[in-house]
């Protein structure tokens, strides 16, 4: 095994390289940053700290050519949360990192006072003063990073937010383009990645050792199965609902269902989503000349992403995902797709997570500091943030904090995490996700919207109030995903087409030389939970912090007019200890 | 009844059209009336249009509701209701 751990110090600005713990051998991604923020971060630290720890990990078949396997983890203590967290994206990051020969790369300490750069490139670990490209937006300084050390590197960031130690800022990386509009974006490791010190990673893996596969020709089979599998479902497969129409096709289909949050999760339909759905996105785009589709990193075949550009094709803002298009949308009762790119843009520049200032924004329309709608408006408070001003600080920390500074209860949050696109009232299942995963408000922990909405990998009625069993197993199949380094949308096909989950599984035996049942799998993916609960629970986390915001509870949602009404006994028998 | 009767996605793109107000009964009915109005919709949404099987995966809503959890294709219309229409699709 060539690959290493990157110890990076910035206590004492020194970087060091050390071989792989046996007990970390066989990990990768999610279970990996998790193990080691478990091991090496004390639980009650504060997030922004001196002993919090920040940790990047590519998945276990990243850097290979499996298909759709570009997904990078940061892991490290959440200062929204205050529990572990693990956030990911795709981005040829992940791929050149691994490929460099680098199985995970740990920050620790706090630099004095200035900010640097870790170039990683054939030879090199350097960390350089960062300094003259702090307090600029991520497009210009991604832009002027390329410049310097070539077209290829790949580039990994924390923004003007995270310099303010907000606790929506996300971690960016490179797209395709080489924009940053690709984010592990929750839970804050943004300020996590600024406090230690570090601006910026820089990537080149010319030379580097690649990444070892112990078994060819059970890779080889392993790959074909899961790429049969993506090629013909039909939410996966070349021409298919993602491919053509990318994740916001959800958008109308979430509106019908009367489940997507309008204004400040106050109604759950409106006539005017369709104005920004996938279908007027993908018209929109192919009219002015932007991409679509388009892959986030190299070796996609799903290829759900796109490059949304303003009129006349210009000024590329990178892909405008459901969420992203929800967040800054409806939830701020915005219904054009010009104002939500740019919002978009300014999320991306200033690097937050794009969920988190959506809710963080429709919270600040209910607390009177702009009318729901107004989008112009919208962006001059996320230029607060860019300019540093207290009203910057508050919004740059996120739902929770702008709530309470602004006098607002209806607050969506879960562990003091801004709720994504799907309101739980009509759909219990992904409320059972939101409440019980470790990593507060999270529809990815464990996707019920699948089988609840989507008729993806089963069909179950969206308000039959018992989803315990459906949340916890979703939970662990997601844990084991995460840690695999594919991308979590294999999930559609493989959920329906059991021969491309085995073919997943072996994919990852063939790198590790494991013998991994699809139960082994699943059952790595439960020990990754324990870990993290593990965790939270040291770090002061109880059952208290397992629930829906009370405004759920007691305010029914129209156009259905149901409250959430998941017992908290069945809340807590998804993890019963 | 007169019914409002929504298309998403591809299903768009073959009727050239995001809606239709029909006069229906039943979702069979309705379903039955859009398929005669776009013949190209036809093996989009049944799997076999003589016996009235649906396609396995695609989603009919009425008012918000699934009607697998309502009654099927037998699901009784009333005026002004809402009939969506969704080909396979997820995201996340
Ligand atoms: S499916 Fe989409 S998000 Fe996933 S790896 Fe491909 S382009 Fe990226």
């Amino acid at each position: 095994m060539t690959s290493k751990i990157l110890r990076v110090d910035m206590n004492e600005l020194k970087v060091s390289c050390e071989e792989v713990p046996e007990r970390w051998r066989n990990l990768g991604g999610r279970a990996l940053t998790s193990t080691i923020v478990a091991e090496e971060v004390p639980p009650t630290c504060h997030p922004l700290g001196p002993r919090n720890k920040l940790v990047f990990a590519s998945g276990i078949v990243t850097g290979t050519s499996a298909p759709t396997s570009g997904r990078i983890s940061v892991g490290g203590k959440s200062p929204l949360t205050g529990g572990i967290k693990e956030a990911n994206a795709g981005t040829s990051f992940a791929q050149k990192l691994a490929r460099a020969g680098i199985k995970a790369i740990i920050v620790q300490g706090m630099s004095k006072d200035k900010y640097y750069l870790l170039n990683i490139a054939k030879g090199k670990r350097d960390l350089i003063e960062a300094t003259p490209w702090c307090g600029r937006g991520l497009y210009e300084a991604f832009a002027q990073l390329r410049e310097k050390f070539g077209k290829d590197v790949a580039i990994c960031a924390t923004g003007i937010a995270g310099e303010l130690s907000g606790a929506a800022a996300g971690v960016a990386f490179n797209d395709i383009e080489g924009l940053s509009s690709r984010y592990a974006g929750r839970g804050g490791l943004g300020a996590v990645m600024a406090t230690r010190g570090l601006k910026f990673i820089v990537v080149d893996d010319e030379g580097g050792p690649g990444v070892e596969i112990k078994d060819k020709e059970l890779f080889k089979k392993g790959t074909k199965k899961l790429t049969d599998a993506l090629t013909t479902h039909g939410v996966t497969k070349p021409g298919g609902t993602l491919n053509t129409y990318g994740t916001d096709a959800l958008i109308n289909v979430i509106n019908e269902a009367g489940a997507l949050p309008h204004r400040n999760f106050s109604s759950g339909y409106d006539e005017l989503a369709p104005l920004v759905g996938g279908e007027k996105k993908a018209e929109t785009i192919k009219k002015r000349g932007g991409e679509r589709p388009h892959m986030c990193s190299p070796g996609c075949i799903i290829q759900c992403s796109e490059v949304w550009v303003k009129e006349g094709g210009k000024d590329p803002v990178g892909v405008l995902e459901y969420e992203s298009v929800w967040a800054l949308g409806p939830n701020c009762g915005i219904y054009n797709l010009d104002d939500v790119g740019e919002l978009n843009r300014a999320c991306n520049d200033l690097g937050v997570d794009t969920i988190e200032m959506g809710d963080t924004i429709a919270v600040a329309m209910e607390g009177g500091l702009a009318k729901f709608g107004d989008g112009k408006k919208a962006l001059e408070l996320m230029e607060e943030i860019r300019k540093g001003t207290p009203l910057g600080r508050i919004l740059a920390n996120g739902t929770e904090f702008t709530g309470k500074a602004l006098g607002v209860t209806r607050i969506p949050t879960v562990k003091g995490q801004g709720i994504p696109a799907y309101d739980p009232r009509p759909i219990k299942g992904i409320g059972v996700t939101y409440a019980t995963t470790p990593m507060g408000a999270d529809h990815t922990a464990g996707y019920a919207i699948a089988p609840e909405i989507l008729g993806v990998g089963g069909k179950v009625d969206p308000l039959d109030t018992k989803k315990a069993d459906l949340s916890r197993g979703l939970q662990q199949a997601t844990a084991f995903i995460d840690t695999s380094g594919y991308c979590l949308f294999i999930a559609f096909a493989v959920m329906d087409i059991p021969e491309g989950l085995e073919g997943a599984v072996e994919s990852c035996n063939a790198v590790l030389g494991t013998k991994w049942t699809v139960n082994d799998a699943v059952a790595l993916g439960a020990k990754v939970l324990d870990i993290e609960r593990n965790f939270n629970k040291a770090a002061g986390l109880t059952r208290a912090h397992d629930r829906i915001p009370e405004f759920m509870k007691l305010e029914p949602l129209p156009p259905k007019n149901v409250v959430y009404d998941v017992t908290d006994a069945e809340l807590d028998k998804v993890y019963p200890n | 009844m007169k019914v409002r009767v929504k298309m998403f996605a591809n299903l768009q793109e073959i009727s050239g059209t995001s809606e239709v107000f029909l006069d229906a009964e039943t979702v069979l009915s309705a379903l039955d009336q859009l398929v005669r109005m776009f013949e190209g919709l036809k093996p989009e949404i049944f799997e076999d249009y003589e016996r009235k099987q649906l396609m396995a995966r695609i989603k009919i809503m009425v008012n918000g509701t699934s009607i697998d959890y309502i009654d099927g294709l037998k699901t009784v219309l009333r005026e002004g209701d809402r009939v969506a229409v969704f080909p396979i699709l997820a995201g996340g």
